[in-house]
């Protein structure tokens, strides 16, 4: 019995690989592959393809509309399609849809000028019904990822075939924020019923972009070729292939064998990857940072210490963690220190504070600063409190996975200072849900935030009043900043503009409702052997993974 | 075999799926944290954006209109919108299972083929040094993590020789010419992630399978049957081996069972797009659907393989029939 029923499951098995290479034999669109080859001139026998190996999360999806995930956008949406206006290597606003733009004097109407002769990557001609379908989609529907950057234009207009006027109520500052992907009016106007649009997989991409999309599989990898048309020039790469691992060092390897030209290393991988021949590594300041947060909510109804409220306190404990050794320890080195809300790479907006206010590790001082509010040890047992005998005593819940070492550096730093954490280890999912479904019962915690490149308003709007039960984490409410926040965004001059976001950047950091710890400094390691002509961006220090290298890359000679 | 007994293991075995149902629905709603919160670190959320967001997950709906709508996905096996991959549950599910069938189906019959033989073997030479060998290897092996096994496997043959691919099912962006060069390719990255988990797998099969049949040589009708004058080999195929297996096809059976479940460890180390990671991967993110569909399949595979034993065992063993 025992021979036959393994035979048994071997043919089973046979069957089923044969089945599995009847579906995926061929690529889903071999025609789009065969007039591609047709159309390149300059003639290689061997198509030059560039591989970006990832890991983490695998997109959720292909529609720019429904899309939930960064790494959504950077494989799928990044490459497929674009906007009127990007922010170019030195951070300035470059035209990509859009050739030029003005506004107008009050400052409420924006008029683009689009590229003329633009090409979707099926042949259709780019218009300005694009515009004004992509735009007036996410309006009418409230799709789920563009609304809070469509909602402030009040009107959207089609001048002529290459035209649009976009109109606000009030001067719109950030009209970068106002900037989305531009998608093709012929195929996505077909779903015009709400549930339709949020039904649609958008599984074929079609876009204007410098990639033209050629397959995908589920947690494997996805394939685009360059378009020969693009309007910027065809890009020098013929191919690129994004390749998906569960397993980093897995990812390493696969870069060491050559079986992928680019990726992200961790910091213990560093070493192992630099003395590799043929590779280089490019190291550079992220914009994504790590807070420790606080309870911030000034309700009855909080579960939350209320001794945590007391801004001192926070700035004490500001005083009393020593950042350098956490960095050391905790990210392998792999973090820069970052004191404001707005990270440095994100440019010109962000703020440091002067040498009068800053603060750095000094226990003395945090312990100067506390006796100086009333906290004292008044019965010896390690454990400031306050004139009524309330103890500087507080829980603090971390995601195990990411910041225990965080957490275990900062309980002892505080313990030094008098002041006592106890830590409760849980997931993202659940520390979400104790701020957001308990009432905020805890005191602190630690989250991360990853800003965005020359706009400040995303970050800036985390500490907003309004955004309590929404994006913000602290619950913190402050009617000055609120006001900022508002004058910011019509401040259409940049000077103007300027002053005020670097205001808001003191308020936030006089009234510690984070303690911002770092930047993340993100490692890359790329076959230097093989290719040249990968550009950072931005410039000088930062990732060689963008839209400029992809246009430029190229095998070396 | 009575048609009462197969009735009453079916009556039985319903009331079991229903629990097993509901169980299902409680305990993932029980859990803390939903799926907008996860969410909603990843994209700028308005009200009106987790509005649509809930709408589209149907977590607007009562409690009990969610139940009920879930009774009759799991009847119809339309299991929903996943939120993660915002694609039906099953187009998610379907290739995952089927890659996780492949890699299952090489290695689990592989692995019990193994156990089974060494187990044998080990059995019939009980006490002496080659009994000891297998024996000790197998213990020793099955306590190496499978990761840390596969990991120098893959350095190994992978990096330093270079004869495998490290990673995913087919080299990735190809264009195969043919169905051959396409399976070519697929065999050569099934071939460290199917040694990695048959290791894995034969280790128990082999101990069980040893102890069960020294178990039987201590029986009276093994020493008839040498006394009759069969040869060892003839006690052992005729007598010893029919009633060792039952312990064994227990576990095969539930283990073949699951196979469409995938082995988590291995499929995240060889990049292998399986449910094992999927299943994970599903908790992590709260993604009801997709958590729902994969806990119901496999009560589902459970379920049906327990009943399978139980009839089997009743076949191969008339003492367990039970009037």
């Amino acid at each position: 019995m025992k021979p036959r029923l393994y035979l048994l499951l071997a043919l089973i098995l046979i069957i089923s690989m044969i089945f599995t290479a009847c579906g995926k034999g061929t690529p889903t669109d071999q025609t789009a592959l065969d007039e591609g080859n047709e159309n390149t001139s300059q003639q290689s026998d061997e198509p030059s393809v560039f591989r970006y190996g990832f890991t983490g999360w695998w997109p959720d999806s292909k529609n720019p509309y429904l899309s939930s995930y960064a790494v959504s956008t950077s494989t799928y949406t990044d490459n497929v399609y674009e906007k009127l206006m990007e922010l170019d290597e030195n951070l300035e606003l470059e035209g990509r849809l859009a050739e030029d733009w003005e506004v107008s004097e009050d400052g409420t109407t924006w008029t683009f000028y689009l590229r003329k002769g633009v090409k979707w990557h099926d042949g259709e001609d780019f218009t300005a019904d694009d515009v004004v379908y992509s735009y007036k989609v996410v309006q009418d529907f409230q799709l789920p990822r563009w609304y809070s950057s469509v909602k402030d234009f009040i009107e959207v207009n089609k001048i002529d075939d290459y035209t649009v006027e976009l109109k606000t109520e009030k001067p719109k500052a950030n009209i970068y924020d106002g900037m989305i992907d531009i998608v093709p009016e012929h195929i996505f106007g077909q779903y015009d019923t709400v549930e339709a649009a949020l039904a649609f997989t958008n599984d074929r991409p079609i876009g204007t972009g410098p990639f033209v999309f050629v397959e995908d599989a589920v947690d494997e990898f996805v394939r685009f070729k360059a378009n020969d048309n693009y309007w910027r020039g065809r890009p020098k790469i013929d191919e690129i292939i994004y390749v998906y691992f569960t397993n980093s060092d897995t990812m390493i390897q696969a870069l060491e064998k050559g079986e992928i030209d680019l990726c992200t290393v961790t910091s213990t991988q560093i070493p192992y990857v630099e003395q590799l021949s043929g590779i280089t590594i490019n190291k550079y300041d992220s914009i994504t940072f790590h807070e420790l947060g606080f309870n911030c909510w000034n309700d009855p109804r909080s579960q939350g210490n209320p001794l945590i409220l007391d801004h001192r306190i926070r700035n004490a404990i500001d005083y009393a963690i020593d950042y350098d050794t956490m960095i050391e320890y905790a990210l392998g080195g792999l973090g820069t220190r970052q004191m404001s809300l707005i990270p440095k790479m994100v440019g010109k907006w962000s703020w440091e504070p002067g040498p009068d206010i800053r603060r750095d590790y000094d226990p003395e001082k945090a312990k100067q600063v506390l006796e100086e509010a009333g906290y004292i040890d008044r019965d010896g047992d390690g454990i400031r409190e306050d004139e009524n005998g309330n103890k500087l005593d507080f829980r603090f819940t971390v995601i195990e996975e990411d910041y225990k070492d965080q957490a275990l550096i900062i309980q002892q730093n505080l313990k030094e200072v008098g002041i006592n954490v106890n830590i409760e280890y849980v997931d993202s999912g659940r520390q979400g849900d104790i701020i957001e479904n308990q009432n905020f019962n805890t005191d602190m915690y630690i989250w991360g935030w990853t800003a965005d490149y020359g706009e400040p308003s995303f970050i800036l709007s985390v500490m907003l009043t309004s955004e309590i039960g929404g994006r913000s984490d602290c619950w913190y409410s402050n009617p000055e900043y609120d006001e900022l926040y508002e004058l910011q965004k019509t401040a259409v001059d940049e000077e103007e503009r300027l002053k005020i976001v670097h205001k808001m950047q003191e308020i936030i950091y006089r009234d510690s409702p984070y303690n911002v710890m770092y930047t993340l400094t993100r490692v890359q390691a790329y076959n230097s052997n093989r290719w040249e002509n990968l550009k950072q961006w931005p410039e000088g220090n930062g990732g060689l993974w963008n839209y400029y290298t992809k246009l430029s890359v190229s095998p070396k000679q | 075999m009575s048609m009462k007994f197969i009735g009453k293991r079916l009556i039985y075995t319903l009331f079991m799926f229903i629990f097993v149902v509901t169980l299902n629905f409680v305990l993932f709603r029980m859990m803390p944290g939903d799926p907008l919160t996860i969410v909603s670190k990843e994209i700028a959320s308005t009200p009106e954006g987790r509005a649509t967001l809930e709408k589209m997950y149907g977590l607007d709906k009562p409690l009990i209109e969610q139940y009920f709508d879930y009774l009759k996905s799991m009847i119809t096996f339309d299991f929903g919108t996943s939120f993660n991959y915002k694609q039906p549950v099953t187009e998610v599910l379907f290739p995952k299972i089927k890659n996780s069938l492949i890699l299952g189906l090489a290695s689990v019959p592989l692995g019990i083929l193994i156990g089974i033989i060494g187990g044998i073997i080990a059995a019939a030479r009980r006490g002496k040094k080659l009994d000891m060998f297998i024996t000790t290897s197998s213990m020793v092996i099955y306590s190496i993590p499978s990761f840390w096994l596969a990991m120098i496997f893959l350095s190994y043959f992978g990096v330093k020789l270079g004869w495998v691919p490290l990673n995913g099912m087919v080299t990735a962006g190809v264009d195969f010419k043919n169905n051959i060069a396409y399976l070519k390719d697929l065999l050569l990255h099934l071939a460290m992630p199917m040694l990695s988990y048959s290791i894995t797998i034969y280790g128990s099969y082999l101990l069980i399978m040893r102890s069960s049949m020294i178990d039987v040589f201590t029986e009276d009708y093994v020493l008839t049957a040498r006394a009759k004058g069969l040869t060892e080999r003839q006690v052992i195929r005729r007598h010893v081996m029919k009633n060792a297996m039952l312990p064994v096809t227990t576990m095969a059976i539930t283990n073949i069972a699951l196979v469409f479940t995938g082995a988590f460890s291995i499929e995240v180390l060889f990049s292998w797009p399986g449910m094992g990671r999927l299943m994970v991967d599903s908790v992590t993110r709260r993604d009801y659907p997709v958590m729902q569909a994969t806990n119901y399949l496999i009560a589902v595979a459970v379920i049906i393989a327990n009943f399978i034993i139980d009839i089997l065992y009743s076949y191969m063993d008339p003492r367990v029939r039970i009037e």
